[in-house]
């Protein structure tokens, strides 16, 4: 229970989120009023912040109008220090109000120049930072209309409104920053690392720089930032189940539901309402309270990562409107995927489109993003196996080395309830004990095997190219020979032939189904689940229906790719959208014509696959 | 005449057995398994190889056995009785009345409830363990039950589309005859429930290579996992990432395996043979095609899928063969034959025969398959580092003074396989078209006298 200690004092964060915080932090900015910044003093993180900021805009917004080399150089040769030219001019009011209010001299001399130079900063400033002044200036006049739609929750329309939120609060930031001197912002350095050790974690300094550079990478893309707020998410939630897997062992039933529980509760710190344990009055798992201040203790972990993470992002602990954070999206966005993905396998299929996070981050598609979250599944996976351990000391062990490496993979586990019992080899053989070895359905003829011995090198005889039909390769001519080979096989195998179902194989199934049937069937089909439809076909057994599935349907489907799409076939995929097929070909294909099977209708029935 | 381009292959390994006793499990009813609409696994690929395998003819030359149905009381020799008790209970209809039974032992999402679970498992279950007994009782050389082979089952739950582990079952029946067991896993997914079930004896080594990272199921399988306890040292893991070459696989393969068999000396070999690790699976990753080869210097090599299966054959020691995974279904039944084929001693052409599911073999309809496309992730310093830490790995079990080495099969055979051939004087791509270019016209050919002798 690391967590344990700061728990109260979380608690009291999270209930005064939005006044006794912003409180608290006004009352670090209040401190000061000195007009006269120390800038220099200001810290290297928030210098930092602004030049990567302003890297990504220039790279992303002025590639059109030219290259802006950095950095930016006056006429002899002096650099200019962008960040404190872009602070100084907003604090006399933007590049619009020192232009007019001819300030640009005032302004050189603020950063340490000759007033002579005003003009070059001038146009510096306008090829460097106008846009990134419009940028935030337009965020910020956003701010009104954006408030209003906070309470409707979780769309991706919404998340974009939540980003300009935070880029908005970023821009307050910056004004902020120009009222503060170093002294407020050491306090809050201060406050900050005290927070982030207190998260225990992440080790600090490694958080803090994961927390900026994801930082700078979002500014410049509001689906980069829903990419790393899931990076967050799912850190978090790996501490959570890191800390809960060694700390407790409950009932699995209990733990599912509380653990969806608790990551809603721990994601979510800002949300004054913790809600209420599930199962808590079932009453069946005494030690709930024990997880619910786990929970409770990582939730506050969480927030004060939070605080952390947005400390970074805007050099600042200032936060006016912040009513929610990007990862409220994440359980919709989660249980999107869910219901697109399906409910089956999702831990190979989902598994397999993971990307690293790097890529992520470089992703600029927000599905990318939504990969990011299924590390969920196996974790929790990994959770419920977890579970079962017995108090087994290496199983401890084991999870105590998995918390400090930060584990992405899960281990082999151990105990009684896992290993087979091997007896120990004594050297003599112990008697079976069965009398089964399988029935034996079919022997080779040993008669046949000698006369044919020379040839069994190439017994398998491949498809033969060459045949007397009328014409070869035709679909009538395919069919000849398939019904051709399974009378052959037919002879050969005699009951085994019927023991493997032979005789229930092929388009044949068909013949059973009325036309009426199979349009019905291809209906289900489409509707994405075939046995659903059991009841739609009331004098068919299960095994008919799978039978005909495999048989006719996916083989019509198979045929009609293989002729249309044949650089895109898929016979495993339920989903895959299947091409028009006539309606009946498995009835007229296999019902014989009369007496003239052998005739090939050359055009006939290729008209009829098409 | 066909043929002809495959016999350069078949000679290229002068020490062939001349003759093995097969024995091949296979039971009607599997094929009807449905595990729900939209799940990868579908048994009825089972159908289909069995199928293929005998249009091909391939019965000709084994003998094929229908498994009995394993008992509760058989499955209960690896798995916890409790689970075993309720896989049989439950069906479809009752099962939400057990959701918390069902949590407990993982049933849902990935390993669904459906009618005649128990019975499939039973099956399959029943079919790797026949087979370990033909082989204690020498009845037969080589067993193949391409039904089993899920080793993902754990000994208290499913997992991964396993739920019962024939795996484990086989291997424990194979130890009452066997000091040692080799297992040997080439599904692209890791063999947790084997190696799990195995990790505390040095009675059964476990050799795993699938794709490990990036959350890949079921996440374990590092090279660091070796076994404990007297298990140390005895399970071997070759994790490795995206689009896996069959060249680099091949070697990989042959080098490790053969290490193993000299340090172990195992007195049978359980080889899983999921056809997952295949280039164009639906749930894989790797580049492998299914019997694929290549030129080095002057000398024709063999990779692919199928080399692996021929490679462990040529030991000449007792093997199981089972399938695993696999979820495109016609290359797992085009996989699958071949592979028997090579139990058999026998090239298959490249050409399908013409029969029931023919169409899904289409539109090329013929046995191979080409190597995938995946960009290969894996570097060669990388796959050499694994290669060096699993040596070093099973080093180490020379000195473990628990090593029961008595037993030595007679026929102990280890193949020649140079591993220090270098992988950078394989031939170069254009080299390597030349070769494809050669092939294409040659079947060309063939085309055209087809064509001839039928105008005739």
């Amino acid at each position: 229970m690391a967590g344990w200690p700061v728990y109260d004092h979380g608690l009291e964060l999270n209930c005064t989120e939005n006044s006794g915080r912003k409180e608290l932090i006004n009352g670090y900015l209040s401190k000061s009023d000195d007009d006269d910044v120390k800038w220099d003093n200001c810290g290297d993180k928030l210098r930092c912040l602004f030049d990567q900021v302003l890297m990504v805009l220039l790279r992303g917004v002025y590639t059109k109008n030219g290259s802006r080399p950095i950095p930016a150089l006056l006429g002899d040769g002096r650099t200019v220090d962008l960040f404190k030219l872009f602070c100084v001019v907003r604090e006399r009011g933007g590049f619009v109000s020192v232009s007019e209010g001819k300030l640009w001299g005032l302004i050189a001399e603020k950063i340490g120049f000759d007033c002579s130079l005003c003009g070059s900063l001038k146009l510096i400033y306008y090829k460097y930072l106008d846009e990134l002044d419009q940028w935030l200036n337009r965020i910020t006049r956003d701010r009104v209309s954006v408030n209003g739609s906070y309470e409707c929750g979780g769309s991706l329309g919404l998340l974009s409104l939540e980003l300009e939120n935070r880029l908005r609060n970023f821009s307050i930031d910056e004004k902020e920053v120009k009222k503060d001197g170093d002294i407020q912002y050491g306090n809050i350095c201060n406050y900050v690392d005290v927070a982030v050790k207190e998260t225990s974690h992440l080790p600090d300094v490694r958080a803090g720089i994961e927390v900026h550079d994801v930082v700078v990478k979002l500014a410049a893309n509001d689906r980069e930032r829903l990419c790393d707020s899931l990076v967050f998410a799912g850190k978090a939630k790996k501490n959570v189940i890191n800390e809960d897997v060694t700390t407790r062992k409950r009932k699995r039933d209990m733990f599912r539901e509380t653990l969806s529980w608790m990551i809603r509760v721990a994601k979510n710190p800002c949300r004054l309402s913790i809600g209420t344990l599930p199962g808590s009055s079932g009453g069946k798992e005494s030690g709930w309270k024990e997880l619910r201040s786990l929970a409770l203790s990582i939730r506050e972990a969480r927030l004060r990562k939070r605080c952390t993470d947005l400390n970074d992002q805007q050099s600042q602990f200032h936060q006016k409107k912040h009513k929610m954070h990007p990862s409220m999206y994440e359980d919709n966005i989660f249980s999107d995927q869910l219901s697109a993905e399906g409910l089956r396998c999702s831990e190979r299929i989902l598994s397999l489109s993971n990307t690293p996070p790097c890529q992520c981050c470089k992703s600029f598609s927000v599905n990318k993003c939504k990969l990011k979250n299924p590390s969920e599944s196996p974790l929790e996976n990994r959770l419920h196996k977890k579970e079962q351990v017995n108090a087994d000391i290496s199983v401890m062990k084991r999870e105590i080395i998995n918390i400090e490496d930060a584990p992405v993979e899960n281990h082999i586990l151990v105990g009684p309830r896992f290993q087979a019992k091997v007896p120990l080899w004594t050297g003599i053989i112990s008697e079976s004990d069965s009398k089964w070895f399988g029935t034996q359905v079919w022997i080779p003829d040993l008669k046949e095997e000698q006369t044919s011995f020379s040839e069994t090198k190439f017994l398998g005889k491949g498809r033969s190219l060459s045949c007397n039909c009328h014409l070869p390769g035709s679909v009538e001519c395919h069919r000849f020979h398939i019904a051709e080979n399974k009378m052959k096989l037919r002879r050969e195998l005699g009951l085994a032939f019927f023991h493997w179902k032979f005789d229930r194989m092929g388009e044949e199934i068909s013949l059973s189904w009325s036309l009426e049937e199979e349009k019905r069937f291809k209906e289900v089909v489409r509707l994405n689940n075939p046995f659903l439809g059991k009841s739609f076909f009331p004098r068919k057994t299960r095994m008919d229906l799978v039978s005909y599935y495999y048989n006719v349907f996916l083989i019509k489907r198979r045929s009609y790719q293989n002729r249309v799409t044949p650089k895109d076939i898929n016979s495993d995929d339920d989903e895959a959208e299947f091409g028009s097929v006539s309606e009946a070909f498995g009835y007229s294909a296999v019902k014989v014509r009369g007496s003239e099977p052998l005739i090939c209708l050359q055009n006939e029935q290729v008209m009829d696959l098409d | 005449m066909r043929s002809s381009s495959f016999v350069a292959k078949a000679d290229y390994y002068p020490k062939m057995r001349s003759k093995d006793k097969i024995s091949y499990f296979y039971d009607g009813d599997v094929g009807s398994v449905y595990f729900g609409p939209n799940h990868p696994m579908k048994p009825h690929r089972l159908c289909m190889t069995h199928h293929l395998v005998l249009s091909y003819d391939l019965h000709k030359k084994m003998e094929i056995y229908r498994p009995h149905k394993a008992y509760p009381v058989e499955l209960a020799q690896f798995h916890s009785a409790d689970y075993v008790e309720f896989l049989h209970r439950i069906t479809p209809d009752k099962q939400h009345l057990f959701m918390s039974d069902m949590a407990k032992y993982n049933l849902g999402e990935d390993c669904p409830v459906f009618d005649n679970l128990f019975e499939f498992c039973q099956i399959y279950a029943g079919g790797t363990i026949d087979a370990a007994r033909r082989l204690n009782n020498q009845l037969c050389d080589i067993a193949i039950n391409w039904a089993g082979g899920l080793h993902h089952a754990k000994k208290c739950g499913a997992s991964g589309f396993c739920y019962i582990n024939d795996l484990v079952l086989g291997i424990l029946e194979l130890l009452k005859y066997h000091a040692r067991v080799l297992y040997i896993d080439i599904d692209v997914h890791h063999g947790d429930g084997v190696e799990e079930a195995f990790f505390f004896t040095d009675r059964v080594m476990t050799v795993s290579f699938h794709k490990y990272g990036d959350r890949f199921f079921p996440g374990t399988g590092d090279v660091k996992e070796i076994g404990e306890r007297e298990g140390k040292y005895y399970a071997i893991n070759v994790p490795l990432k995206d689009g896996i070459d069959d060249a680099s696989f091949a070697r990989l393969f042959k080098t490790i395996i053969s290490k193993v068999v000299e340090f172990y000396q195992p007195g049978v070999i359980v080889l899983q043979c999921g056809a997952d690790s295949l280039a164009g699976d639906r749930l894989g990753c790797f580049n492998l095609s299914i019997d694929g080869n290549i030129f080095v210097l002057i000398m024709l090599q063999l990779t692919g899928h199928a080399e692996c299966v021929r490679f462990v054959k040529k030991f000449n020691l007792p093997l199981l063969v089972t399938g695993g995974g696999g979820y495109t279904k016609e290359n797992v039944a085009r996989c699958w034959t071949l592979e028997t084929g090579v139990l058999l001693d026998t090239d298959l052409p490249n050409e399908i025969p013409d029969n029931e599911y023919i169409k899904y073999f289409g539109p090329d309809c013929s046995l191979r398959i080409p190597n995938g496309h995946i960009e290969n992730l894996n570097s060669k310093s990388y796959l050499t580092a694994i290669k060096m830490q699993v040596l070093e790995n099973l080093r180490c079990i020379q000195h473990a003074p628990s090593v029961q080495m008595q037993e030595v099969p007679p026929d102990f055979y280890i193949p020649d396989f140079d591993e220090d051939e270098n992988p950078d004087e394989r031939i170069n791509q254009h080299t390597q078209d030349k070769v494809i270019q050669r092939d294409d016209e040659y079947y060309d050919g063939d085309h055209d006298n087809d064509h001839n002798m039928n105008d005739v």
